[in-house]
């Protein structure tokens, strides 16, 4: 028991420290747009304006105590599987609890970032709001920060290969899920907060009424009764393997709606945005 | 430029902005003044989109502010701290706005170069958060913002209050330097009827969301105004 666990404490410690230099550096993401510079200039373009806001949102969770807990959340989150995978808690030990178990293990940042999207911007929302942006820039950038995420935290997990490739490949489809589905769920949910963040101050970071109150703990169900209820389904209708591969489906074909749900949330962004501005002006 | 069509504000029954018609033609610049709750900063909102009107609406250049997005990328403005990004440096913000509006570094960098008089050492190379400045180094560096990207409309409102004497002066000379270009029309709004009379072309005073003077500037307006507010 206690090999295992400081095993994985240390590969996570190892790879985060890798990742956090990195993920950093800005001159790395800046290198990147260059070489693609020469092969297609319109995708670039593109890919440039979300560049533009993913630095941001990097300098964002790397300079505001509030934004930095969220990767800590993850980190925590990443040891959350041990509670399920090593029996350590008996009520956990049914098939389902394993994606249960997969989607928090992948989706601690998105879990606990993509609820506030666009929140953290609240201290300076009339800027953004009247700025050259387009919405779906602005929500691509967070979406692919939450994907990013979601992919080195699924790195990380890799400790988890321990308790054999089963539990692995449970935490691989949850990962899939996340990114396919969750992420879509966390900012159409997110549109509907207008809790103003100071970033400045941690307090509220943990256990404030902000951060987890019922209502956000509504918003999750379906972020994590689905995907339990869908492995289910294949799960005692079929195998595991089938379990998973329904999840795994579900996943991908979220993914391919990731244009339409875009535009959704677009569009509540815009209906919701007088409301937004108002609301992220009442100082706490 | 800019019309405005029977545009109101209502807030729980009060109304705190209610004008007919007003036409701001392109170039040259706009004064608004008046008393504190006048309407002034809910007019700039209202010409931003960042507050829904009761009724009316807005055009700039032609579009329906509220209704299609094409006039942000000819409009920019400095209205209060909320459009400061209080985690980066001066240098990052610039270059933030700048990439946003279709700027690269270099583009930028030589606009910048033609405020290093009016930022006097304070903004440049600091080392620190925007939020870690005073409040005038502040706005110092959101009114530069406004300008990076060419806009052809800009509004600042306040401009003036926070900044020492000196930067007040430098910062009128940029004014009037903008105004001269035919290609842009520049809003302000002050408190200060010296500094609005000086820089600006065509001055509206708001008295509870109406509009009850539009004057063009003459030698009279100074006086005009003071006998106007002293009443």
């Amino acid at each position: 028991m206690l090999i295992p666990i400081s095993l994985l404490v240390f590969l996570v410690i190892i790879s985060f420290r890798s990742f956090v230099k990195d993920l950093y550096l800005d001159a790395g993401l800046a290198t990147k747009a260059k070489n693609v510079e020469t092969e297609n200039l319109e995708w670039l373009n593109r890919f440039g304006k979300t560049a533009t806001f993913l630095k941001n949102d990097i300098k964002l969770i790397k300079r505001n105590k509030r934004a930095r807990s969220t990767v800590m959340v993850s980190v925590l989150f990443l040891f959350y599987g041990l509670l399920f995978f090593t029996g350590a808690v008996e009520t956990y030990e049914g098939p389902v609890w394993r994606i249960f178990a997969a989607i928090f293990v992948t989706g601690g940042f998105l879990l606990s970032f993509g609820q506030f999207v666009p929140s953290w911007d609240s201290s300076y929302y009339p800027l953004m709001m009247s700025q050259n942006i387009r919405y779906k820039e602005y929500l691509s950038s967070k979406w692919w920060l939450m994907v990013i995420a979601t992919l080195i935290s699924t790195v990380l997990a890799s400790g988890y290969l321990y308790y054999g490739w089963d539990v692995y490949l449970a935490i691989i489809v949850g990962a899939i899920y996340n990114i396919g589905v969750n992420s879509h769920v966390v900012l159409w949910a997110g549109a509907y907060v207008k809790t103003p963040i100071d970033l400045t101050s941690n307090k509220k970071a943990f256990g404030d009424k902000q951060a987890f109150n019922a209502k956000t703990l509504l918003l999750s169900l379906p972020k994590m009764a689905l995907p339990m209820i869908l492995y289910a389904i294949g799960h005692y209708a079929y195998s595991p393997y089938a379990g998973y591969a329904v999840v795994a489906v579900a996943g991908v074909a979220g993914f391919a709606f990731k244009n339409a749900v875009f535009s959704k949330i677009e569009k509540i962004y815009r209906t919701e945005k007088y409301k937004t501005i108002w609301a992220y002006k009442q100082k706490k | 430029m800019i019309t405005i069509h029977n545009l109101t504000k209502r807030y729980t029954g009060n109304t705190v902005l209610n004008i007919d018609h007003l036409e701001i033609h392109k170039g040259g610049s706009f004064g608004l003044v008046g008393n504190n709750g006048a309407g002034k900063t809910t007019l700039f909102s209202a010409l931003l989109d960042l507050i829904q009107p009761t009724s009316g609406y807005i055009e700039n250049k032609g579009i329906k502010v509220n209704e299609n997005e094409e006039w942000k990328s000819i409009t920019s403005a400095f209205i209060d701290e909320t459009f400061l990004i209080g985690y980066l440096t001066a240098e990052e913000y610039f270059y933030f706005i700048g990439e946003l509006r279709g700027q690269n570094k270099a583009d930028v960098d030589a606009l910048l170069s033609q405020f290093e008089d009016f930022f006097h050492g304070e903004i440049l190379g600091q080392k620190k958060y925007l939020r870690d400045l005073s409040k005038g180094n502040q706005k110092k560096a959101g009114i530069v913002a406004a300008l990076i990207g060419n806009p052809e409309v800009i509004v600042l409102d306040e401009p003036f209050a926070n900044l020492d004497p000196t930067t007040q002066i430098r910062l009128k000379k940029i004014i009037k330097e903008l105004s001269a270009d035919p290609e842009i029309t520049v809003l302000v709004s002050s408190h200060d009827l010296m500094h609005v009379t000086e820089v600006c072309d065509r001055i509206v005073v708001l008295d509870k969301g109406e509009v009850v003077k539009d004057i063009a500037r003459s030698e009279e307006t100074l006086k005009e105004l003071e006998e106007h507010f002293n009443k």
